[in-house]
């Protein structure tokens, strides 16, 4: 092993064989490196052909070609004291010990140790997945490999939102045209976990009940116009796209709650009193909440409700909800 | 060698090796590689399910083999039934099986083989409570009949049933695989039931079952053994087009069997815990059963109210209009759903 400096056209940039970064951000890296200059030394592999393969290293490297940095300074092995899997596994902790691996980036890895370096699924799931922070379980493996489905842009999208890898592996089942389909609404959102899980299912749902595509389905319900509307906040957006979606996904329990909310409206009851059912109208029960300070708030909910029962209105919501 | 269509390896708990089941079902199963374990606990099964339960475990049911029927649950009315464990597995493979969910950590196929203990264990119980009648199925974690022709159980079950007084058994099956019941004397203490589902259901997702015609052609000869026969339409499915494909099986049903030769009928519509549905459309990608309008009750995802009360109650019409003298029993329904049943 020797330290040199190297031209950075030397080094085969298109080679990610030891690669575990993803989408690294380099604006810090690039101030650092303009002020004091590289200050650890990448690591390189010399080839039996005579180049340079990036063992560990990748941000400093690509911040030096973006900064058109002639040489950086370097520790090279040659072929036969590195091997490639050693090389990748350094490149791995060299990752691992300073930061926490991105969802891509941890897919890369174990699609690497697989495909490329032949380790068993078991000895990823034993030893590799507690390295990067993972619970020991194929489950976890396989969400990680599913990954491979993903379009760039959404493997980006993945990692400018944070998407946990239970969101960005239900994307992964979808073909690559609907991906960016589903990109053109999501990157107007920004939901949690749950909620993107929840809209992601009701969205393939719909689709498999009704035979059609998912692009047919964002165009049909008009999901592109509820989300891009400037004016909206994103929270209400996430509400209203769950709403519509919901409503097409469960249209008989939906056109029930709507007529529940109306016949609950007919009461006139004052404003702090809830009238609550069971969301699912499976319990029959239902259950009047009031709260009052004074004799005459209780005298305006009595007078309320006895008016309700005088014009019939209780006997029909207990009529309506015996259907 | 010839290779089983049911399975590519028998395990041998060697505490089963002695008895007589398991020199049997080994006879039964020639040319399938069998070996001798120390403890089937610690057997490491293949991840797809398809393949672990082509393994077969021979061991014994230690533990509480005669119990309650397990699938009470808060708010669900279960229907007294008590089940008896002699297998654990199914070679069927329907898309709605609890079994993918509820044997995920042991999704070997186990035959239980110390069936005389088991029925001794039932025997006792009988006899402590001679003042109540018990209904008893071993349909919980297997198909009854399914593996009956390497076991040949039911030739100690029905008889050991025609004996007691205070108990009907039922076999619960998807299966035509009854050649064993026909010579048995069975003093009408065992009815032979069958799930029934409309032919597209069977065929999309009730893999490795039998037919409906099958289905009902086995009843015919069960009836023409002397036996009682029941249906469970259950789980029900409901689909664009549910009406017509369930009033035809009920149709198809009466034209192979006459009302007196029913011991019951029950409904029941598709249920299932959450975490099933996962493990289910991961490995049936094409089934659209899970895409109906569901929503959580008791623990797990029925039909919205209202959808499964239309179905129960129309089902219960196209039976009656049948056989009159009918009523079709709901099968792990809800308390209130029950109590409406009757004023549907
Ligand atoms: S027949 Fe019953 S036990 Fe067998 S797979 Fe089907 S539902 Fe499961």
């Amino acid at each position: 092993m020797i330290l040199q400096f190297i031209q950075t056209n030397q080094i085969n940039s298109s080679d990610d064989s030891f690669r575990v970064t993803f989408s690294p951000k380099l604006e810090e890296l690039k101030n650092s490196i303009k002020s004091v200059g590289v200050i650890n030394p990448i690591t390189l592999r010399h080839t039996q052909e005579g180049t340079y393969q990036l063992v560990t290293g990748y941000k400093r490297f690509l911040a030096c070609q973006e900064l058109n940095r002639q040489t950086i300074p370097a520790l090279i092995y040659e072929p036969h004291d590195l091997s490639p899997m050693q090389a990748f596994l350094y490149n791995l902790h060299d990752n691992i010990f300073t930061r926490t691996l991105n969802v891509i980036e941890k897919f890369n890895v174990c699609l690497k140790l697989i495909k490329v370096y032949a380790v068993s699924e078991e000895e990823v799931v034993r030893q590799y997945l507690p390295l990067m922070g993972e619970e020991p379980s194929y489950k976890i493996l396989h969400q990680y490999l599913a990954l491979e489905q993903l379009i760039d842009s959404m493997r980006s999208h993945v990692i400018e939102t944070g998407m946990a890898l239970s969101s960005a592996n239900r994307i992964a089942e979808f073909s690559p045209s609907t991906q960016m389909s589903l990109l053109s609404v999501l990157k107007h959102v920004d939901p949690s976990t749950s909620k993107l899980n929840e809209l992601l299912t009701l969205i393939r749902e719909i689709a498999a009940r009704d035979g059609t595509s998912v692009e047919e389905i964002l165009q049909r319900y008009q999901l592109l116009t509820i989300v891009a509307d400037p004016s909206v906040a994103a929270p209400e957006k996430v509400q209203a796209l769950r709403q519509t979606l919901r409503s097409v996904r469960l249209p008989h329990l939906t056109e029930r709650q709507h007529q529940l909310t109306s016949l609950i409206q007919g009461l006139q009851l004052p404003d702090s009193a809830k009238l609550i059912a069971d969301p699912y109208f499976e319990d029959p029960k239902l259950k009047l909440e009031y709260q009052f300070s004074r004799p005459d708030e209780l005298n305006t909910l009595i007078t309320k409700l006895q008016e309700a029962f005088d014009k019939q209105q209780w006997q029909q919501i207990f009529e309506w909800y015996r259907v | 060698m010839k290779s089983n269509p049911q399975f590519d390896q028998v395990w041998i708990d060697r505490g089963a090796l002695l008895y007589p089941a398991t020199q049997f079902i080994r006879e039964k199963l020639i040319g399938v590689p069998a070996d001798v374990v120390d403890d089937v606990k610690f057997l490491k099964h293949p991840r797809d399910p398809a393949l672990a339960k082509r393994q077969l475990v021979l061991t014994t049911n230690k533990g509480v083999a005669f119990k309650p029927c397990q699938g009470i649950c808060e708010g669900v009315v279960c229907c007294g039934y008590f089940t008896i464990d002699i297998a654990s597995g199914c070679p069927c493979d329907c898309t709605y099986c609890i079994l993918q969910h509820y044997l995920s950590n042991n999704p070997l196929t186990l035959i239980y083989v110390n069936i005389e203990e088991i029925l001794g264990a039932v025997q006792k119980h009988l006899e402590a409570n001679a003042g109540h009648h018990f209904r008893i199925g071993t349909g919980e974690l297997s198909d009854s009949l399914a593996y009956d022709h390497i076991t040949n159980y039911s030739k100690t079950i029905v008889p050991f049933f025609a004996e007691q007084k205070n108990a009907t058994f039922e076999f619960k099956t998807k299966t035509a695989n009854i050649d064993n019941l026909l010579g048995l004397r069975h003093n009408g203490r065992t009815v032979v039931s069958w799930s029934l589902n409309p032919q597209g259901i069977i065929a999309s997702e009730e893999k490795g079952s039998v037919s409906l015609l099958e289905r009902l052609e086995a009843a015919k000869r069960c009836i023409g053994a002397g036996y009682r026969v029941g249906f469970h339409f259950d789980p029900m499915i409901n689909f664009t087009g549910w009406e017509d494909a369930y009033q035809g099986v009920v149709e198809e049903l009466f034209k192979h069997v006459q009302p007196a030769a029913i011991a019951w009928i029950s409904l029941g519509s598709l249920r299932f815990p959450p975490q099933l549905k996962n493990v289910a459309e991961k490995r049936f990608p094409s089934t659209k059963i899970f895409t109906g309008e569901f929503v959580p009750t008791n623990g797990k995802v029925r039909y919205f109210r209202p959808i499964r009360e239309e179905m129960y109650s129309k089902m219960r019409g196209w039976i009656k209009s049948h056989a009159p003298q009918i009523t079709p029993y709901l099968c792990m329904e809800t308390q209130a759903v029950i109590e409406r049943y009757d004023s549907l």
